[in-house]
């Protein structure tokens, strides 16, 4: 893509701003591997992930298993002859358990937040030396989907609430995350004081002047014609500012805000499928949902409790799964055959009695994940650890290892038809950057078992 | 001067390896050198008239110098003096005065990492460790004085001396031992010399850095390992005795000390080692389990401390962090990377870039060519020349920077495009404008607003600082700054004051808060960035940033004439109103609008010199006056200071 035009289209305004690494016109291209190239399963056209930041206890929540410990208010029920679901805090998800899949057999390796988080959203480790160059797979995701954008795609391909330790890495900036917040919106996209908006126009005026400067304060106009664009585009400022739609038309009016993380959480559902339903453009999110880090008084009944999240993570995804059904697809379907939807937090927690602060700590060595739409069969269950919990003992699929963290987004890779075993050669550093990182013990497999 | 003579010798010889191929002979200084290509750089002669005019010659120095622009005042007695003297004297009253100190303690208090590990206490050795560099600014310690303090402080963790802010991050925040040794080397190579190591850590360098670091390919995990043993003998110490039971955490923060083995601290009967039982023999011991801390399982018993880029070892009766200190401030990286940092200070960008990306294979002509490659700093003759002056200084950190700010290099008319003919070309290209730091904006809006400033921190309860350079580091101002949070059984509605803000300036308690708290979001948001978050202080322009300049309230409240904050009725019970005071420069503009003292002309020269440091354009002028047109005076003048915050050269330097 030409700089200029790079430069004018709204799709790279939202990003995290003109850095000096990207280089003007790069055209990295991946590589296939020298081995034989995987079938991709090309199932979805969008993906969300859900991150459950903190780690869930996986023994509370999709893995569950019931002792001395287990509080009255888990409501455990065994549905379907087999499944134990913790309906007492999820019983939204618990009535619709022929809809999702349940994988209980990822073994992970981080056991370190940021680490675990970086692992999970870069399937690499982090290292010092490459983070600057490693990117967000949302990131390569949109690289390798560019060509899919139309004229009318405003938004950029990723977007994400809140930061994360890697954004676009190598790639243009174009690929780097649009950031909203928890409520699911741009910040300070709305000038707020309605009466003053002939000083909007003054500034642009103003603005115009200095666009053609060389220098960082001409980079600067630039940007900010760019956050101008965006302020003046209704559309947007109704899907991602919080303008209600009924006062859009009104200039006024915000959508109400605050609230618990229950609220919060479904407001951001909401914007996605809204995003998403719009087609602007966007087709990979990555959402958010924070507080599993419960090292004490994971029990404890309200805010920041586990039955409280618990609960926001059930409102949360019932409400997507429904609308995202609601919504019709490109191709014939739903919007939800078309979405591939994971949720997963970075590593499980420890299991049985709990610690001596009345919690669990991080457990990477099971870690659950819950996945719906975009070819998914419902009603799975992948997998199996041990009575309490500590460990797989099946890992639920035809290859002789535990499943990875790698095997994980290798899936949502080869559900949007992208082979996850290319690898980019052109990078900085000199590097080689593989899709998915690669393991000692062999290939990288998708799992399969989710869709056939 | 007599101290350093023997290490001016080693350098002089080092010298005169690297600048043979470049600037001639290092006896010649940059003053009388021969080398055509660094002539841009000499000093511009006393009682000349630098290139650029006076209102652009004021912002570069004093935002360089001290982070704020100049008063109004200043700029009226500057601009009306006709003496040629003016400005090497302008240059000197500015090293002489307050800001100066805060802003380059800050400069300071980034580079050592000063941040409070834990939110909740009075933050005891961050506010000594800066009270510390305020005492080094003000003297204008030796930069090596200064980092060998720092780098074998021990002691009481409040005693300033001890520099325990830069020790505490690692200590507190790693579980294994060996993981805060082996991170806090890092810290020191990078902080130092602005070598990465920690990539050796975890690997050889061989097959994995020879794209990277050609520098560090022959360099093993032993040998890292072997930087880390300097280290192995101090721990953290904890003296208590029975009386200690109920104790705050606060009390327990305040008693901590910073101790070494081999400096004849082993002798600690009442009181803990914050280590494990096996790592409290004083030595390196590498081997691990797999599990054991972050990295993979080391082998290779006890390592012995050795110096990676020379291999020297700790002398006979030295202790192991005084050697260290001693070998990092006899290496030449240790200037270089000094020279590197202040120069980017100045000029946007340092000779290598990142700051902490240097390459020890590739620093200058003898070492590239040893390693097969490439001189990595840009102008390296320049770099080089700089260097050598700034070891026979002294280490002069203010030398450094009177150095760099009376060159004529640094107060050149800054060209559209890099003059490829010029060696020093892109050091006067206008790629050296740069977005200013967050305090900067901070202070600058205040100032051109006319809006005082008042700011309380952590531990500092008996007065207030009035710019945001003042605060000791990132986090600071918050809310909870005046306010005691007990371990137990806190209660927001019934606060412990440690002091009343009113004692302190502040006209309420709604207008502490707010004060605070809407420091502390522009600073945020402006990239002040927090170390314990890992997110460095960044300076780009993003959309996110351009959108919040243009709309988030408290970047427009002050515009809007006095108008009442909106709390609802249970705050306004417990905090009391708060009217927003409207900038008095504003409301006076309105008045003299108004009553014909001042016409559309008048104002918008006034204005622009206040705000951006200039006169406006024709086509400026034009548009304004356009817009005026059908205005109230007060929303013109509102709108104006408004639009002129948002212009680019509000938020630039030039």
């Amino acid at each position: 893509m030409q700089r200029r035009s790079f430069l004018t289209s709204l799709a790279g305004a939202v990003g995290l701003g003109l850095t000096a690494a990207s280089p003007a016109g790069a055209n990295w291209r991946a590589l296939p591997r020298q081995r034989s190239a995987v079938q991709t399963r090309n199932t979805a056209r969008n993906l969300i992930m859900v991150l459950l930041d903190g780690g869930p206890s996986h023994v509370d929540t999709f893995d569950l298993k019931v002792g001395r410990w287990t509080p009255n208010f888990i409501g455990q029920q065994t549905i379907g002859g087999s499944l134990q679901w913790p309906m007492g805090i999820m019983p939204k998800l618990g009535a619709m358990t022929n809809q999702f899949a349940i994988i209980r057999s990822i073994s992970a390796i981080e056991a370190v937040h940021e680490r675990a988080v970086y692992h999970l959203i870069t399937a690499h480790r982090q290292s010092a030396a490459l983070a600057p160059e490693i990117p967000h797979f949302a990131s390569v995701m949109s690289h390798m989907m560019a060509g899919q954008r139309g004229p009318n795609d405003k938004l950029p391909t990723f977007v994400s609430v809140g930061t994360d330790e890697a954004h676009n890495g190598f790639l243009n900036i174009d690929h780097a995350p649009l950031i909203i917040s928890e409520e699911g919106r741009i910040a300070n996209i709305v000038h707020g004081i309605d009466e003053n908006s002939d000083r909007l126009q003054l500034l642009d005026a103003l603005i115009a002047l200095h666009e053609n400067r060389t220098d960082a304060g001409g980079n600067h106009a630039l940007l900010q014609q760019k956050a101008r664009r965006l302020m003046g585009d209704q559309e947007l400022a109704t899907l991602l500012g919080g303008l209600s739609q009924a006062d859009a038309g009104n200039g006024g009016g915000e959508e109400a805000e605050g609230g618990d993380a229950k609220a919060q959480f479904v407001r951001q559902c909401k914007t996605a499928v809204n995003v998403l339903a719009a087609g602007r453009g966007t087709r990979v999110m990555q959402l958010r949902l924070e507080g599993w880090d419960q090292h004490e008084n994971i029990y404890v009944q309200g805010e920041g409790g586990l039955s409280h999240l618990a609960g926001a993570l059930d409102e949360g995804l019932a409400t997507l799964y429904a609308d995202l059904q609601a919504q019709p697809g490109l191709n014939g379907g739903t919007l939800l055959d078309e979405t591939l939807v994971v949720a997963v937090g970075e590593f499980g927690r420890t299991v049985g009695n709990l610690n001596a602060s009345n919690g669990r700590d991080h457990y990477p060595y099971v870690t659950p994940a819950l996945l719906f739409g975009g070819g998914v069969k419902g009603g799975r269950v992948i997998g199996q650890s041990s009575a309490d919990g500590g460990a797989i003992t099946d890992a639920g699929w035809s290859h002789n290892r535990f499943m990875s963290i790698g095997d994980l987004v290798a899936t949502m890779y080869s559900a949007l038809g992208i082979d996850w075993t290319q690898r980019f050669l052109d990078t900085p550093s000199g590097r080689a950057f593989e899709l998915v990182d690669s393991i000692a013990t062999g290939p990288v497999h998708e799992i399969q078992e989710l869709f056939v | 001067m007599k101290a350093y003579l023997p290490k001016m010798l080693c350098f002089l010889v080092g010298a005169l390896f690297s600048l043979s191929a470049a600037a001639g002979s290092a006896r010649h200084t940059l003053e009388n050198t021969q080398n055509p290509q660094l002539k841009a750089f000499q000093m511009v002669k006393r009682g000349s008239t630098p290139a650029v005019d006076d209102l652009t010659f004021l912002h570069r120095v004093h935002l360089d110098l001290t982070g704020h622009i100049p008063s109004q005042e200043t700029i009226a007695a500057f601009t009306a003096n006709p003496s040629a003297s003016k400005y090497a004297a302008e240059i000197e009253r500015l090293f002489q005065s307050e800001a100066y100190v805060d802003r380059w303690v800050t400069f300071l208090a980034d580079l050592l990492r000063n941040e409070p590990i834990f939110e909740d206490t009075s933050a005891p050795f961050r506010n000594a460790m800066h009270n510390g560099l305020r005492e080094h600014i003000r003297n204008n310690t030796p930069w090596d004085v200064l980092a060998k303090e720092v780098l074998t402080g021990n002691g009481s963790a409040v005693n300033p001396s001890t520099a325990f802010g830069f020790w505490a991050r690692e200590i507190f925040l790693e579980d294994f031992r060996l993981e805060v040794l082996d991170n806090q080397v890092a810290n020191i190579t990078e902080t130092f010399l602005g070598i990465q190591t920690n990539c050796v850590s975890c690997h050889d360098g061989q097959y994995h850095l020879e794209q990277v670091n050609v520098g560090l390919v022959a360099k093993k995990r032993e040998d890292f390992w072997a930087m880390a043993a300097f280290l192995s003998q101090s721990y953290v110490y904890y003296p208590f005795s029975a009386e200690d039971e109920d104790e705050s955490f606060d009390g327990f923060l305040q008693k901590l000390h910073l101790v070494d083995l081999d400096r004849g601290q082993g002798d600690m009967e009442e009181g803990e080692l914050f280590a494990d039982e096996r790592f409290m023999d004083g030595e390196y011991n590498a081997q691990s389990v797999a599990g054991e801390g972050m990295r993979v399982p080391r082998n290779g018993g006890v390592i012995q401390p050795k110096y990676m880029f020379s291999g020297e070892s700790p002398r006979q009766g030295e202790s192991r962090r005084e050697a260290l200190a001693r070998l990092i401030t006899s290496d030449p990286q240790f200037a270089r990377n000094m020279v590197n940092r202040i120069w980017a200070a100045f000029f946007g960008e340092g000779f290598v870039h990142p700051l902490n990306g240097w390459d020890p294979g590739r620093t200058d002509a003898a070492t590239a060519a040893a390693h097969q490659s490439t001189v990595q700093p840009r102008t390296p003759a320049l770099l080089d020349a700089l260097t050598n002056e700034f070891i026979q200084s002294g280490f002069d950190l203010k030398w450094l920077q009177r150095r760099i700010v009376t060159s004529g290099l640094y107060q050149a008319r800054l060209t559209e495009t890099e003059d490829k003919n010029d060696y020093l070309g892109y050091w006067r290209s206008n790629k050296r404008v740069r977005r200013l730091p967050a305090e900067a904006i901070v202070d600058r809006y205040h100032h051109a607003l006319g809006l005082e400033q008042r700011y309380v921190y952590r531990g500092n309860i008996h007065e207030a600082v009035s710019s945001t350079w003042a605060l000791p580091s990132p986090g600071e101002p918050e809310g909870f700054a005046l306010i005691h949070i007990p371990e137990e059984n806190f209660d927001e509605d019934n606060l412990v004051w440690l002091n009343d803000p009113t004692n302190l300036g502040f006209q309420s308690i709604a207008d502490y808060f707010y004060r605070q708290d809407t420091a502390h979001e522009l600073l945020v948001n402006l990239g002040r960035g927090r170390l314990i978050a890992n997110s460095p202080r960044e300076n780009t322009s993003t959309v996110q940033r351009a959108l919040f300049m243009m709309n988030q309230p408290e970047f427009h409240a002050y515009m809007g004439g006095g108008f009442e904050v909106e709390l609802d009725e249970e705050e306004v019970a417990t905090i009391g109103r708060l009217y927003l005071p409207a900038s008095p420069f504003l409301q006076a503009k309105i008045s003299e609008l108004s009553d014909g003292r001042l016409d559309q002309d008048g104002f918008l020269t006034e204005i622009f010199t206040r705000f951006l440091l200039r006169a406006p354009s024709a086509a400026e002028r034009t548009l304004f006056k356009e817009y005026y047109r059908g205005k109230e005076i007060y929303q013109g003048v509102y709108d104006t200071a408004w639009a002129l915050i948002n212009h680019p050269d509000f938020i630039h330097q030039r």
